[in-house]
């Protein structure tokens, strides 16, 4: 991902033009979506979660000043948000642990996955990360997924490499027993 | 098939460079190792595969009309949220304003002093023309006739106002 030119788009949009919101926003769309969607697994939950995140980019992005860089920036705000998000649901489910008829893993029918491979694809992923404690999850995704290096996980989470390493360690662990259960 | 923690701790790069070496040997040198190592590989590269999803693009191309038109609403209840507060502060100021006009004097203190001083002189002046006895230098306001009911309240509360009335009293008395 190109983000030689963020510091351009973030000036511009300070100056006053919108377009460069736009910009932004077609940018790390895709890349906010799917980070909130690993986290989350629903989509109308990872929706939410994208739609808040740009909507306070747009409000906030004024006094960003570049003390890290742009992508670390909406990172950590699409994580917090995340996070937050699991916090509340688990919080949910603790105080309706009797009411049977409350169903919070109950996942919407609406969905931006249509092909049936593509999305059993995405089950056998998600039933593997719903095992995982949510700080794991979070350093996985950033990892595998996202593809980032332990120094800007770092600076998003504010944990040290080695610990993230550590973290890592663990949740990788976890999830290469649980795909060799599912394949046995 | 357990999958060794050394191996696991080598993709997560808890190994220092001498221990990365040793477990590369043991790669090499041991075929079950190997396997097992391959193995691991494959499924970490695998894992990466399952975020490869094909998914309806449309909703990326809507995503920002419906961010546009969220930013569109919640700048409009700031807006309304500005001009309730504008509004609740004008109110207070307005309230607190009349509340101490209400309280205030209705002319201001020196205009007031001074009229005072005005109608005590002319009080003292009647009430001495009248023929009245004058023993320790003060005047039955109330016997006065005097029109503003709000200034003999206050000259009967203020014990200052009174001294006034004394020295007024006593000034006259002395012209005379």
């Amino acid at each position: 991902m190109n983000k030689d030119n963020d510091f351009e788009l973030v000036n511009r949009f300070k100056a006053g033009d919108e377009t460069a919101f736009n910009e932004i926003v077609r940018k790390y769309q895709k890349r906010i979506y799917w980070h909130a969607r690993q986290m989350l697994v629903d989509h109308l939950d990872a929706d939410e979660v994208t739609q808040q995140v740009l909507i306070v980019i747009y409000e906030k992005l004024h006094t960003f000043n570049f003390q890290s860089s742009l992508f670390t920036w909406i990172y950590r705000i699409v994580t917090t948000r995340s996070l937050n998000l699991l916090k509340r649901k688990n919080v949910k489910r603790f105080f309706s642990i009797d009411d049977d008829n409350v169903d919070f893993d109950l996942k919407s029918e609406v969905d931006i996955v249509k092909d049936i491979d593509n999305k059993q694809k995405l089950e056998r992923l998600q039933k593997v990360m719903d095992k995982l404690p949510p700080k794991q999850k979070q350093v996985f995704i950033l990892r595998n997924f996202d593809e980032l290096s332990y120094e800007e996980i770092s600076q998003i989470t504010g944990t040290s490499v080695g610990g993230l390493k550590a973290t890592y360690f663990h949740a990788i662990k976890k999830i290469m027993e649980l795909m060799n259960n599912e394949n046995k | 098939m357990k999958i060794s923690d050394e191996i696991l701790k080598y993709h997560s790069g808890l190994m220092t460079e001498e221990e990365m070496k040793l477990l590369e040997k043991k790669i090499s040198d041991l075929p079950n190792m190997r396997e097992e190592f391959n193995k691991t590989k494959e499924l970490i590269e695998r894992l990466k595969d399952y975020s490869n999803i094909e998914t309806d693009e449309s909703y990326f191309t809507n995503l920002l009309p419906r961010v546009r038109e969220r930013i569109d609403k919640r700048k409009g209840q700031v807006a309304i949220g500005r001009i309730a507060y504008a509004l609740s502060i004008s109110v207070f100021v307005a309230f607190t304003l009349i509340i101490s006009f209400i309280k205030a004097p209705l002319n201001t203190e020196v205009n007031y002093v001074l009229e005072q001083e005005e109608i005590i002189k002319n009080m003292v002046t009647d009430y001495l023309s009248a023929d009245n006895f004058v023993d320790d230098y003060t005047i039955d306001i109330q016997a006065v006739d005097v029109e503003d009911n709000h200034l003999v309240d206050y000259l009967l509360s203020d014990e200052n106002l009174i001294t006034e009335l004394y020295i007024d009293t006593d000034l006259l008395l002395n012209e005379q």
